[in-house]
């Protein structure tokens, strides 16, 4: 594909949302704590 | 397998993910009314509306018709979905942008829903079983990775423009013989990272020669602010070498993010304006890559 040159076209805004809930790596490995410990 | 691995090897301390029940469309919606109102762009003025979720309510109908539902978007402006893995959103950016460039459009309106949550807890369900094998491990390692988030981004014709920031122009490069490195599916994924990121550098190379050649002041030196898709350090260690990147300019949110798929340029590149990593006049590098392989790269003066 060729390059796209734009010649009439700007980025008006941007908008995000990001979710409350936060989930540590720690807290992941934490489930798998039995599993690592098998392939230790 | 050591505690610790997850983050060590990724540099993803956490991610973020959606309460239970919330759906692409709905935060996708979330993100787009929050867009219209900061603008003040009637809804009567889109359009086009184009979702770039790879996390997706339903087969059918489209996340963007959802979403315009949602919205109350008029009877004339299209909807529909691009879906290119992590690149769809920049993928969407360059369609819109010829659509406005033809005349078809005066505004447009991008969006992303991201929701890792059930993935996520699918792998985790699966990596427990007694009979799960360390190889399922090291296939599955790459969902571990994934968060969750939701963009909006509107674009228009500049000289209806208040911001000024400017799509100057953009390259693209596919390498799809590398097509099943990384398969998804809406509960499992797996991935050869170490090939996703060697031969995914490779292509990112090409696609950064080639815009160099054809992109106005497409250097290093020249280009002020690089917000690429991120999916970990090691990964933006092996791409600011190959490329000779200076690793500064990159806005970095993976480490509290984690790999949020297409809604990673665009929330970096929100997050960067914000904060005021970026500024009016900057010449900004959108750096976008997907599985399959597909890589575009985009020049923006902010």
């Amino acid at each position: 594909m060729k390059p796209l040159f734009f010649n009439n076209v700007a980025i008006e805004a941007v908008a995000y949302v990001l979710p409350t809930k936060v989930v540590t790596s720690t807290e992941i490995e934490s489930q798998l704590a039995a599993t690592m410990a098998r392939w230790a | 397998m050591k505690p610790g691995m997850l983050q060590g090897l990724t540099g993803i301390r956490e991610r973020r993910f959606w309460e239970a029940g919330q759906q692409a469309s709905d935060v996708a919606t979330l993100a787009a009314e929050k867009v219209l109102a900061r603008t003040g762009i009637p809804r009567e003025a889109i359009g086009c509306l184009i979702s770039t979720s790879v996390s997706k309510d339903y087969i059918e109908p489209s996340v963007a018709s959802l979403v315009h539902g949602n919205l109350g978007l008029a009877d004339h402006c299209i909807s529909y979905d691009i879906g290119n893995a992590c690149l769809g959103f920049v993928n969407a950016m360059a369609s819109l942008g010829m659509m406005i460039d033809a005349g078809f459009v005066d505004y447009g309106l991008i969006v992303d829903g991201e929701n890792s949550r059930d993935v996520v807890a699918a792998t985790l369900d699966r990596l427990r079983k007694p009979d799960a094998a360390a190889e399922a491990f090291r296939d599955q390692f790459a969902t571990l990775t994934l968060g969750s988030g939701a963009v909006a981004m509107i674009l228009c014709r500049s000289d209806l423009s208040t911001s000024g920031h400017l799509l100057n122009g953009a390259v693209t490069r596919a390498a799809t013989r590398h097509c099943r490195l990384c398969l998804g599916q809406r509960d499992y994924m797996t991935a050869d990272a170490s090939k996703v990121m060697i031969f995914g550098v490779d292509l990112a190379k090409q696609t950064w020669d080639f815009a160099s050649q054809v992109l106005a002041n497409w250097s290093d030196a020249e280009i002020d602010a690089y917000i690429p898709h991120q999916v970990s350090q090691r990964n933006m260690d092996v791409l600011n070498a190959k490329l000779g990147l200076t690793p500064q300019k990159h806005h970095l949110n993976f480490p509290t993010l984690g790999n949020i798929g297409p809604a990673a340029v665009p929330i970096t590149l929100g997050q960067a304006a914000e904060t005021g990593r970026i500024r009016p006049g900057n010449h900004v590098a959108l750096m976008g890559i997907g599985s399959g392989l597909n890589c575009s790269m985009m020049s923006v003066t902010w």
